[in-house]
């Protein structure tokens, strides 16, 4: 009789305690449904503005003029505002120095994470060293003599010069990747020297091919990078016009007050057509990022 | 303290224990790591020292080949018939030769004197009548440091007055081709001292009858033994050109007079110690000094807010994501990662035009009433409203961050210990701060510090919400939201003040390297980095 007692209760409890799970389940999805909509709200004001049938700044929530596809036309096929802003030439610029400064900075990265990952020598433990110290300088403080180093070279201005400082320096960026090569264990190295592999051999025959997710993860981040970066491309790039990734073509766009009034909506055009493919892209291999992010953080 | 001692203490205490021990860790390891940078140095001159050592033995030891090789490089080699390695260290010497006759000696003085031959202008009228003995001079070699003065003489004395203008020294490219020049010579005198301790061991060697490699082993050793070398050629190249070059550059120009006022086409010169003695002695509104302590102040506000609101929120949204019975857990996560894929300059600056006047924003407000008509949105305006909003914002970027790098350590913490904490009736918030909290931040812990130095430099979130903005007459060159880099940003891009900009890069690189060395010889990341694998 007892026991029954207490089974009944504990049944109740049970029964209690479902429904709370259901009631605390429910007030989660509602605080993860307005998160995620707080969210994606940026980026709906982003398509918003770029589909509003004007021209300048509004602060108007509904626009006057309805909608439009005329931004996007505008932004590849207008010939007036091309001819200030060819953007699709922008585009096929930057596409350029990101496929560049991605083979080039994944091929530095990779290399020197397996070098300091596999191989033994003396000078590895100084070289980690200076790559710390170097790191906790600003980048941008040695901006200016980046580009008077690429004037002494003659490439300023150009999209060389741009592909040059976006990967030249990329094998500094190793540890995460270095990280991952941690985790191969060495025992495969092991097996592959005694069935006569050279280093070489080991490197591109036995590591590479195992670690897909930290390589599409170098790709991503080191294609991200050119794609996006407004500050060096500008600074190299001066008054090239013809040589203008799409940060900096777009910003020129709504800069000054009067390009702001003519330029506001296509600007947000251009933005959408600049975050898309990034957005596809970084959707895609998702998994891969998480992983590269996640592996930095356990090896801190 | 024991441990037992630890934890039969009340909470307060242990925490106070714990804040203690802290700062006085902190005192040790601040000492600490100045003591091991100090022995580093000491063990670099040592290793210098014992090259020479081998020299003086390889010099002792050596014939006459290896005698000969202190001077010609490589001819050990070509008697040991390492015929083609030998001609190539040859080669190399007489590079290095050449290029310091060429320009290697004018780059040194260079590099001590920073020019010293200011722009000049002279008569260029070649057909002039008052062609006057000018303390030896005729006209058209007479030179003149300013353009106005040059007219003036012309005109007076050829009836032309138009004028060629001499070009000056540049300092910048002076000072430039100076430390390329030290680095070669650096790297020469380390070229120098393998080459000549190679000669002795292939001496050696061909006397013991050894066979010595011939160049085509020596190739293909650079595939297996010395791979290193032939991976980390190219991109070690880049960083030296990249990345070193511009901030060994850069350090020297902190030490400058390098401004707007000595900017090409007049000279700058070597003023040691002066701009770092300004920030630390001005005190007076827009001086540098003033605007470095508040800019300081506000960089280090930031770097916190940024780091550990983002931290703690992150934590719960992705605790809250991965719960069990949680559904659509992939779909949560992508929504919120999409601020992570869209490029930061797109969508900081559509938020900086949505949140500013004549905004969408502002329409809002205006609709929702909170706005009368004829008033207008501040956010960018004010400074608190500003800091505030960039804090806020920047929760927005940070958050995704926090939630991919924890999700994965949540999934990885042992089920078990969930399960014996549900028997033992333990409440969810208990579970959280005694199993969750302590589990994730020992994981993650050492990134915190990654992220607060990334966060002092992050140059995105500032310049394109606020531009630095507002701008205030009571610090020099910057605004209240500016963080020391975006300040830099500003002297060096905009006011052309390089010294300046050098020296704050110098001050982040110190406050950034204490913080993090301090915290990241304190990992067993570190400690055991062999033991990891």
């Amino acid at each position: 009789m007892e026991n029954l007692l207490t089974l009944q209760n504990k049944s109740k409890k049970f029964a209690s305690m479902k429904g709370r799970r259901a009631l605390v389940n429910t007030l989660i999805y509602i605080f993860l449904t307005i998160l995620c909509i707080v969210w994606i709200i940026p980026i709906v004001g982003i398509l918003y503005t770029a589909l509003r049938n004007e021209a300048g700044m509004s602060n108007l929530l509904v626009p006057p003029n309805g909608f439009t596809f005329n931004n996007f036309i505008k932004l590849f096929a207008d010939p007036e505002f091309t001819s200030i802003y060819p953007f699709a030439k922008y585009l096929l610029n930057t596409l350029l120095v990101a496929l560049c400064t991605m083979l080039i900075s994944t091929l530095f990265v990779l290399s020197v994470a397996y070098t300091m990952s596999r191989l033994r020598f003396k000078a590895r433990k100084p070289m980690m060293n200076v790559a710390l110290i170097m790191g906790m300088f600003p980048g941008f403080m040695s901006m200016i003599a980046t580009f008077n180093i690429l004037k002494m070279l003659g490439v300023d201005g150009t999209l060389i010069a741009l592909i040059m400082v976006y990967s030249g320096g990329a094998g500094a960026g190793y540890l995460i990747a270095k990280g991952f090569f941690d985790t191969i264990s060495k025992s495969l190295d092991e097996a592959a020297r005694i069935d006569g592999c050279n280093n070489a051999k080991i490197f591109f025959k036995i590591i590479i091919p195992l670690s897909k997710p930290i390589v599409v993860y170098t790709l991503l981040t080191s294609f991200m990078g050119p794609w996006a970066d407004y500050i060096f491309a500008s600074l190299i790039l001066g008054s090239h016009t013809e040589n203008y990734t799409v940060a900096v073509g777009l910003y020129k766009m709504i800069s000054a007050v009067d390009t702001l009034a003519r330029n506001y909506t296509v600007f947000f055009a251009g933005a959408t057509v600049v975050a898309i493919p990034i957005m596809i892209l970084f959707l895609l291999t998702q998994r891969y990022y998480v992983s590269g992010v996640t592996g930095g953080a356990v090896k801190g | 303290m024991k441990y037992a001692d630890y934890i039969n203490l009340t909470p307060k205490d242990q925490a106070l224990y714990r804040i203690n021990t802290w700062f006085k860790n902190f005192g040790h390891n601040f000492v600490q790591f100045w003591i091991n940078l100090w022995h580093g140095i000491i063990n670099l001159f040592k290793k210098i020292g014992r090259s020479f050592k081998k020299i003086g033995y390889a010099f002792v030891r050596g014939d006459i080949y290896t005698k000969l090789s202190f001077f010609f490089l490589g001819v050990s080699h070509i008697r040991r018939k390492q015929i083609i390695k030998g001609i190539l260290f040859l080669c190399v010497e007489a590079l290095f030769i050449f290029y310091m006759v060429m320009t290697g000696a004018s780059a040194i003085v260079g590099l001590i004197t920073l020019g010293v031959r200011p722009q000049m202008f002279g008569c260029s009228s070649s057909n002039n009548l008052y062609n006057l003995d000018f303390d030896g001079l005729s006209i058209t070699d007479l030179r003149f440091l300013t353009s106005s003065s040059a007219s003036l003489f012309c005109q007076t004395y050829t009836g032309d007055a138009s004028y060629v203008t001499f070009a000056g020294d540049r300092s910048q490219l002076l000072l430039l081709f100076g430390i390329l020049c030290v680095i070669i010579i650096v790297l020469f005198v380390a070229f120098w001292v393998s080459v000549v301790n190679d000669s002795i061991k292939v001496q050696e060697k061909a006397e013991a009858r050894i066979h010595n490699n011939t160049f085509f082993e020596d190739i293909k050793e650079y595939l297996d033994g010395k791979f290193y070398r032939t991976l980390l050629f190219l991109p070690v190249l880049g960083i030296a050109v990249f990345t070193l070059l511009p901030i060994f550059d850069m350090i020297m120009m902190a030490f400058t007079n390098y401004d707007l006022a000595h900017s090409e086409p007049k000279m700058f010169d070597w003023v040691g110690l002066q701009n770092f003695a300004s920030i630390f002695t001005q005190t007076g509104a827009s001086s540098f000094g003033y605007t470095f302590w508040h800019v300081l102040g506000w960089t280090l506000i930031w770097a916190f807010c940024a780091t550990f609101i983002n931290y703690f929120l992150g934590m719960i949204v992705a605790m809250i994501i991965n719960k069990k019975g949680i559904r659509f857990k992939g779909l949560w996560r992508t929504l919120l990662v999409l601020s992570i894929a869209i490029p930061q300059f797109v969508s900081l600056m559509a938020i900086n035009k949505f949140l500013s006047q004549g905004g969408i924003v502002e329409g809002l407000l205006y609709a929702i009433g909170y706005l009368k008509n004829g008033q207008s949105i501040q956010i960018w305006q004010n400074a608190t409203s500003a800091r505030i909003a960039i804090i806020v914002i920047n929760i927005w970027i940070g958050i995704p961050y926090t939630v991919l790098s924890v999700s994965g350590i949540l999934l990885n913490i042992p089920d078990d210990l969930y399960e014996s904490a549900q028997i033992d009736g333990t409440s969810p918030f208990r579970t959280y701060t005694k199993i969750t909290l302590p589990y994730v931040i020992f994981v993650t812990g050492p990134s915190l510090i990654t992220t607060f130095v990334g966060n002092i430099n992050n140059f995105n979130v500032i310049f394109f919400l606020s531009g630095g903005g507002p701008d205030t007459l009571d610090y020099a060159s910057a605004g209240k939201t500016d963080l020391l880099v975006t300040w830099l940003y500003t002297l060096t891009v905009n006011k052309s003040n390089y010294s300046m900009g050098s020296v704050i890069g110098i001050l982040v690189f110190v406050v950034c390297a204490t913080l993090s060395l301090i915290a990241y010889r304190n990992t067993s990341a570190y400690k055991n980095e062999e033991t990891f694998a």
